[in-house]
């Protein structure tokens, strides 16, 4: 392309955003509350939980999931991984024109594949032909420019289908990192070892308002207005495994953001009595913002019910909060050594019987982040079946083969700006007969917002 | 005695709930959310009765609370049209699961029984930290224990004909559509109640009297098809409702929204004209979902699809002669339009206007009250869905217009949708919501007018 072209290009681009974003929040007038309760609606930050993806076997387990925008604004998600000990390990970009769709193969990202997006500038070859160029424009979607000069937003050269000599080293970085393996990058562990090839961690997915290679845990990231808070994206993911021929999807969880000083936009709900968020509540990203409420996000729950069944046939997929930004202690590790709060603590694990006798199970050792000895649900992020466990985690140990689990995941760590509280989300995965397996998730039985301290077992 | 026991207990099992269940905390009335409610809902079923090892449809019904419950749960025709009702019964914290080809093979029901039915905790056992009392009521679990089967022979010729398109004897009519096949279909819900009873929700006050309103319900549900190898499971729809003059619950408050009025929309106004006596948030009008039809899913999608009828199950809406429908088949829509993965819309289900019954250049791909509609193909009592690419997503403005509508316009639902690999593995997702009847002007409601 011309290099000469690109400065007028880029100039346009941050004129345009700003009617971009002014378009977006125009979309949608307020409506009823649901601001406080994780519900499946358009929102401004996506989180596929758990994902694991078999590194030593392409035919093995993988987790594909999408990245859909609700709005006919064009939008900018900001994709980061964050291993299991919550530490970020790559993030990329996906623009989305008005109504796009985009679907992700988390094995093509462990083999350096990225999505192939372009906003408007850097897709000089889109025109009104809905076929061709990189990032199509329907004719009810909005397709512009955004701020930034990396990815999506830059141009041609900066496509993440083009040569990027930076890439290899950060493709064997999440390699290792996402298996307990040494960082080539720093020569510290960023995750657990469970002993086996499969990558595992989480993702968030930000709408943002400019190209960026931060994330959530950047300083700048929130308060610069980096991330924003239209909510427009909604997707879903599904764990699938080829070799047992057993798949299991779910919706993403979709969460929230109050515009700040003005309230709450969105397609569902005004959050009324809750929006703007202030300095004090617990909001999604808390644990990066220092508890100011900067992000604006909804947290999840605290305590949750979920059903199982069949000895060693359900499987508990758990994200946690470990409430502390990754770094320092918190952060990547010396091999062999773990973050400051590891293991997560829990304020109560009960298994009933399907004739509602009831066990406390797991260890207990209060609900202090590092607990005192081995916990259930120790990590950021795990999957932990109900019988067998999970390598670095504590046997659940219910005494009955079905049933269901009431799971307090509250816990408080040193220093703690929200003691006693800690957001969660809990997905189950039951197979049966060897040959089904479905996904949901769990019951949420409140909200940090407002949490419920209730114990089955006072 | 146990009238007087039931006052008491009752009383005891709402002063209870109210004390060991959270704090009414942060709104939630008015989005369907995955927490306790007071009723739930069961959006399809598909049992093949002529097939042991054919489709079938389980679900559980639990209870999150200290507290007893009692629930009632009806089986409802695709056209909206209750067959049937039974209860069950549950301690604190108790689960059941319910097993429609047990139901429609065999007449059978789950056992359960009170505290007064069961006096030596054989039937519903107690567990250390669960209520049992005593409900009033003469049906089943209240003062006798179902039999095994349950159901006369007449009765379960009633069921397996009404959800099969056939001419039940017990209703004198036909009560819904005719696929030419044996695959019963339908609905289910399932409401927190304070006696046992053989009435429903469409029954003349049964939200003044036996309807409560405590949020303790939950519960989910899979739909099994041995010979596909498929199984997909999902949350039951948990339907919220507001307690008295504000909300208790174990997620929210109901700012703004609780108690229900006349003239609002609830999940139950169909039946009580709109009157509001039912107190439960409605669910949404317009959803997004995505759709794949090739690739590692090339058995295609499937939608699931519950449709508020907006008419009583009564007169020429109630069971008909098997020649017609009821009078507002086929439903219609707002607007239906997919988007491929370039985002280039086309509209489907082309509407000249969202009156139900569709006439004119009306084009009803989603007819009936409850049903399965393949994307690719449609549903076979509806038009062809037939979006244009194989991959990509639906915007669904469900919203329709009845004769005399006290609701103009405006259409609760619910979709989920069902992705699958043939023979190999399915999934289902519920799909995403975008407003609610509450307030159904949040969303851009017609896309290609």
């Amino acid at each position: 392309m011309n290099p000469d072209v690109r400065p007028e290009i880029v100039h346009m681009k941050k004129i345009v955003i700003g009617l971009a974003i002014l378009a977006g929040l125009a979309a949608a007038p307020s409506a009823r509350a649901e601001i406080g309760t994780a519900d499946v609606t358009p929102a401004a930050t996506l989180l596929l939980p758990y994902f694991e993806v078999d590194l030593g076997n392409a035919n093995g387990i993988t987790t594909l999931l999408s990245v859909n925008n609700a709005s006919a604004s064009a939008a900018v998600a900001n994709v980061v991984l964050w291993t299991d000990w919550g530490v970020p390990s790559f993030g990329f970009n996906v623009y989305l024109t008005g109504y796009d769709v985009q679907t992700i193969d988390l094995r093509d990202i462990f083999s350096g594949v990225l999505p192939v997006t372009a906003d408007d500038g850097a897709d000089p070859f889109d025109t009104s032909n809905p076929t061709d160029g990189i990032s199509s424009q329907g004719i009810l979607s909005q397709d512009i420019n955004f701020p930034g000069s990396n990815g999506p937003c830059g141009s041609l050269a900066t496509l993440y289908n083009a040569p990027d000599p930076t890439l290899p080293i950060k493709v064997q970085n999440i390699n290792r990192v996402h298996t307990g393996q040494s960082s080539p990058l720093n020569g510290l562990c960023w995750g657990g070892t469970h002993g086996d090839s499969i990558a595992r961690g989480y993702v968030t997915i930000d709408t943002v308002t400019q190209c960026t290679l931060d994330t959530p845990a950047s300083a700048a990231y929130f308060p610069g207005f980096v991330a924003d808070t239209r909510n427009i994206l909604w997707g879903d993911y599904v764990y699938v495994n080829p070799a047992q021929n057993f798949a299991q999807g779910e919706t993403l969880v979709h969460i929230e953001a109050c515009v700040p000083g003005n309230g709450y936009s969105g397609y569902t709900g005004n959050g009324a009595g809750h929006c703007p968020f202030v300095p004090g509540d617990y909001t999604f990203y808390s644990r990066y913002v220092g508890g100011v409420a900067s992000d604006q996000r909804e947290p999840l729950a605290t305590t949750f019910a979920a059903r199982y069944q069949g000895s060693n046939k359900t499987d508990l997929v758990v994200w946690r909060d470990t409430k502390r930004a990754p770094i320092s202690t918190n952060g990547a590790r010396a091999c062999g050594t773990s973050p400051a709060w590891f293991p997560l603590g829990s304020s109560e694990i009960v298994a009933f019987d399907n004739s509602e006798n009831a066990t406390e199970v797991c260890p207990l050792m209060g609900n202090d982040s590092p607990a005192g000895g081995p916990t259930c649900f120790p990590l950021a992020t795990q999957r932990v079946n109900v019988k067998t466990g999970n390598a670095l985690a504590a046997k659940i140990k219910a005494p009955y083969t079905a049933g269901w689990l009431h799971l307090n995941l509250s816990h408080t760590v040193s220093a703690d700006l929200f003691p006693n509280v800690a957001q969660a989300w809990v997905s189950t995965v039951r197979s049966t007969d060897g040959r089904y397996s479905t996904g949901g998730s769990a019951l949420q039985l409140d909200n940090a917002l407002a949490p419920v301290g209730y114990t089955v077992f006072p | 005695m146990k009238k007087i026991a039931l006052v008491l207990a009752f009383a005891a099992a709402t002063c209870a709930a109210l004390i060991a269940s959270p704090r009414g905390a942060r709104a939630e009335i008015g989005t369907t959310d995955q927490v306790p409610a007071a009723t739930l809902l069961l959006p399809y079923f598909e049992v093949k009765l002529d097939d042991a090892n054919g489709v079938n449809t389980t679900f559980t019904i639990n209870n999150a609370s200290a507290s007893a419950a009692l629930t009632q749960v009806t089986l409802w025709t695709d056209e909206g049209i209750p067959t049937f009702s039974f209860n069950v019964y549950l301690t604190g914290f108790d689960v059941q699961q319910v097993n429609l080809r047990s139901l429609f093979d065999g007449g059978v029901v789950p056992i359960t029984a009170d505290d007064g039915l069961d006096t030596s905790d054989t039937v519903s056992p107690q567990g250390p930290r669960s209520q049992d009392i005593n409900f009033a009521g003469t049906g089943g679990v209240c003062e006798t224990l179902y039999t095994s089967p349950e159901l006369t022979s007449a009765e379960l010729k009633h069921i397996r004909t009404a959800h099969t398109g056939r001419r039940s004897a017990v209703l004198g009519g036909c009560a819904g559509a005719t696929y030419g096949d044996l695959v019963a279909r339908g609905y289910v819900t399932v409401d927190s109640v304070t006696q046992c009873t053989t009435t429903n929700p469409a029954t003349m006050g049964y939200f003044s009297g036996t309807a409560d309103s405590r949020n303790i319900l939950w519960g989910d549900y899979a739909i099994t098809s041995p010979a596909d190898n498929a199984q997909v499971g999902s949350s039951l729809v948990h339907v919220e409702a507001c307690h008295g003059g504000g909300f208790i619950g174990y997620v929210g408050n109901g700012a703004g929204n609780c108690p229900f009025g006349a003239g609002d929309y609830t999940f139950y106004g169909r039946l009580n004209g709109w009157s509001g006596a039912d107190n439960r948030e409605p669910l949404s009008t317009v959803f997004a979902t995505r759709y794949v039809n090739g690739g590692t899913f090339d058995g295609g999608t499937d939608l699931l699809v519950w449709r508020d009828t907006k008419l009583p199950p009564t007169g020429a809406n109630g069971k008909h002669n098997c020649s017609k429908t009821p009078s507002w088949f086929p439903l219609s829509q707002s607007d239906v339009v997919s988007f491929d993965e370039q985002e280039n819309p086309t509209d489907l289900c082309f509407v000249v206007d969202n009156f139900s019954p569709a006439i004119g250049g009306s084009r009803p791909c989603f007819p009936l009250a409850s049903q399965r509609v393949a994307t690719a193909s449609g549903n076979p009592l509806g038009y062809p869905l037939a979006p244009p690419a194989s991959f990509g997503w639906l915007f669904l403005n469900l919203s329709h217009t009845v004769t005399g509508d006290q609701q103009p316009g405006v259409a609760q639902a619910w979709v989920e949708s069902v992705q699958n690999a043939s023979g190999r593995f399915a999934v289902g997702f519920q799909a995403i919501q975008l407003d609610n009847a509450l307030d159904p002007g949040a969303v851009v409601e017609v896309l290609i007018p």
